[in-house]
């Protein structure tokens, strides 16, 4: 159920960008998505595909590019994608914060047709 | 013609407007808003019967998120405690547009408006509601990795924190380990070890929460 909701949200906002435009149908959609926010491409297009029927996004192919989080050491300043069961830096050892990198969702471009 | 187009769009754009808009609302009220969000069975419910008992000076109003069923505020109700609930029928998040419905039958008078999140550490990590502030609800019971599991939340929560402090004798609770993880996610938030049940850490718990309060 996670993305059926961000789905919705999708579709809202390619049918504005697609109407802006005057395509006559969307073929593709990129997506970026940062792998903290748990969203998952199979499961966006599944429900896109249910979603968009009638609408000029019918058969379109969702692409989801995905970011791993990034994570900066307290101590030496670092940047690294954390290890499993760890947020210590791989480096020196010190404490992880979080960079805002991995958290991204947005949609990032689409492929259109028109006459 | 087949062409390229930018789009370069925050997905939840329109809705994080609509949060945006209860949040400032709020502030203008002078109401506080604080988002619970927990696994099922971590105690959200025990939480806020314990917590709310603590803030008598404080007109607190709770918001039940679940996806079926009125079972948790009729609970509260039954302590005494006003509540209204929000039913998903199938969503595992609460979003801003379904307590921005509820927010419309809270009584004036209200100061601390309580949402009471779907049990799930997942999606309502992603879905800002507008809350002052984020408290995240996990057990002892339910082991020590979840903030190695399910960063975002632990990394959006103003207070965490970790209930059933009773059944540690009886569970391999790692705190170090928890807390390496806790602090890997968040510096800033508060760290509290509770017990709902028998009241253990709960006056520090609502000490945080009336200095949020009254600030709003």
């Amino acid at each position: 159920m996670h993305e059926a909701s961000a789905t919705e949200a999708i579709l809202a906002i390619v049918e504005r960008k697609a109407a802006e435009c005057g395509a006559s149908r969307v073929t593709a959609i990129r997506l970026t998505v940062g792998e903290l926010t748990g969203y998952v491409g199979d499961s966006i297009q599944f429900y896109f595909d249910r979603f968009s029927r009638g609408t000029v996004a019918e058969g379109a192919v969702v692409e989801s590019t995905y970011v791993k989080p990034l994570y900066q050491c307290a101590a030496c300043g670092a940047r690294f994608a954390r290890e499993r069961y760890s947020f210590s830096c791989p480096t020196c050892g010190g404490d992880a914060l979080p960079t805002g990198i991995g958290r991204e969702f947005y949609v990032e471009s689409m492929e259109i047709e028109k006459e | 013609m087949r062409t390229s187009v930018d789009v370069k769009t925050e997905i939840l754009r329109d809705h994080d407007r609509i949060a945006q808009g209860i949040r400032e609302g709020l502030e203008a009220r002078g109401v506080a808003m604080f988002n619970i969000i927990g696994p099922p069975g971590s105690g959200k419910t025990t939480f806020l019967e314990a917590l709310l008992g603590r803030l008598a000076a404080i007109p607190s109003l709770v918001i039940e998120g679940d996806v079926e069923g009125d079972i948790d505020a009729r609970r509260l109700e039954a302590r005494g405690i006003a509540a209204l609930q929000i039913n998903t029928h199938g969503g595992c998040h609460l979003d801003a547009l379904m307590v921005r419905g509820a927010l419309e039958k809270v009584p004036p008078g209200v100061r601390a408006v309580f949402v009471e999140n779907v049990g799930n550490l997942i999606c309502p990590a992603e879905w800002f509601l507008g809350e002052t502030a984020r408290i995240l609800l996990v057990s002892v019971a339910e082991g020590s990795d979840k903030p190695y599991k399910y960063p975002l939340a632990f990394q959006t929560a103003g207070a965490i924190v970790v209930n059933k402090t009773d059944l540690a004798p009886h569970v391999d609770f790692d705190r170090d380990f928890f807390l390496k993880g806790a602090t890997g996610c968040s510096r800033d938030a508060a760290v509290f070890f509770v017990s709902a049940r028998t009241g253990e850490g709960m006056e520090e718990v609502a000490g945080w929460v009336r200095a949020r309060a009254v600030r709003a």
